[in-house]
């Protein structure tokens, strides 16, 4: 009987110390302090992440990414693999102010449509999303789709950072006619889309 | 007292003493073996895994690329302990190159009691001397070392590479295909037999 009275006992001091680490605090008073940051303040500064994935709602565009940088003879890199976009490692990251800049390749060695093939037949006001590294989609929303000459002069312009405040994604590959002697394609596709 | 008994007595002895006069050697895992004597396993292993990124990014690679001024490059070093047994007086050291400047970390560490399967993981963060920059068009590449010492032997190493420098693009992706010798191939072979059928035909 003794170790009943006891085990009630332990029990009720339990749910008493229980009953007081979980019933509602009042509210402590706390004297403004405005120059003191809230925590809650810095983790609320924007971050952004490197673009893994590029995929379009309404063409069969759906491309891994890696990493691409300018080579030594001056060109923007294109990625290794065919089926694989590029994003250079100085533009916008995924959903950030500026531009972020991809290209990926059209066809292959054989002819084959490569990662994007499909690029061209985008049209104004398509959707495209970008899927950074830490899982968040971007949205953006075709603006622009047109062919540049490789040797206009203004053709690096595409590739400025241009406006923090917007961001802007361009989507580069090659489009014209295939030049057998110079081993390129005499213009490319460019699609340029705002973040929605 | 029996032989064995003794035997086994003048082994333990001698080890505690071994260990005594040497507290940093690694403890060997030790078999009693059948009509006496001790069988002693002095199994060690270490895994050494170097990784850098540009602050802010997410994913470890083994190189980074077009770090620009005052871009914070982190460094990450990991070491597992492999092996069997636990460790004592075991050290990281890192040899950073003269390009980088050091801003947080150290790049010596030493440690002990390193249990089979614990791993450290050491963080230094570093940029590039400003002085770098001083050149026009240019990239550089350096590679960061670190090794992993026990009882002040190499056990291993690994190392991370920084890119940097103020390459601008100048020319648009060639995003074509890089090599159009199958297609020229199949071309001549197309008509090659062209031809002959051509003059079979006639």
């Amino acid at each position: 009987m003794t170790w009943l009275i006891y085990t009630i006992t332990t029990l009720l001091v339990i749910l008493v110390l229980a009953f007081q680490l979980i019933r509602p605090q009042p509210a402590p008073q706390v004297k403004a302090q405005t120059s003191v940051k809230s925590p809650f303040e810095l983790l609320n500064k924007k971050m952004y992440f490197p673009p893994v994935r590029v995929f379009t709602a309404e063409k069969n565009i759906d491309v891994k990414l890696a990493r691409v940088d300018v080579g030594a003879d001056g060109a923007l890199q294109t990625p290794s693999r065919w089926d694989t976009g590029g994003w250079f490692v100085k533009s916008a990251k995924a959903g950030e102010g500026g531009n972020t800049i991809i290209n990926a390749h059209y066809d292959t060695n054989n002819g084959a449509p490569a990662a994007f093939w499909e690029l061209k037949s985008l049209k104004e006001g398509d959707k495209v999303f970008l899927l950074d590294e830490m899982g968040r989609f971007f949205d953006y929303k075709v603006a622009r789709v047109f062919y540049i000459d490789i040797n206009d002069p203004n053709r690096l312009d595409i590739l400025e950072d241009g406006d923090k405040n917007g961001a802007v994604l361009t989507l580069i590959t090659c489009g014209g006619v295939w030049d057998a002697v110079a081993g390129n394609y005499s213009k490319r596709v460019v699609v340029q889309a705002s973040r929605i | 007292m029996n032989k064995i008994l003794k035997t086994n007595l003048i082994v333990l002895g001698s080890f505690a003493v071994a260990l005594a006069v040497n507290p940093a050697k690694a403890y060997a895992a030790c078999e009693t073996n059948y009509g006496g004597g001790q069988t002693c396993t002095f199994n060690k292993r270490f895994d050494i895994d170097k990784d850098v990124r540009i602050e802010g990014d997410n994913e470890w690679n083994d190189k980074v690329t077009g770090v620009k001024k005052d871009e914070v490059v982190e460094f990450r070093i990991k070491i597992e302990n492999t092996g069997e047994i636990s460790v004592d007086n075991m050290e990281m050291k890192d040899f950073l190159p003269d390009e980088l400047t050091k801003i947080s970390g150290d790049l010596t560490e030493g440690w002990d009691d390193f249990e089979p399967g614990e791993e450290k993981e050491f963080k230094i963060k570093v940029v590039v001397d400003p002085k770098e920059f001083d050149k026009e068009n240019f990239e550089k590449c350096v590679v960061n070392k670190a090794v992993v010492k026990f009882d002040g032997d190499e056990e291993g190493s690994d190392t991370a590479t920084v890119c940097y420098g103020d390459l601008e693009v100048t020319e648009l992706p060639k995003t074509g295909p890089e090599s159009t010798l199958i297609l020229t191939v199949l071309g001549g072979l197309l008509m090659a037999a062209g031809s002959v059928l051509k003059k079979v035909v006639a």
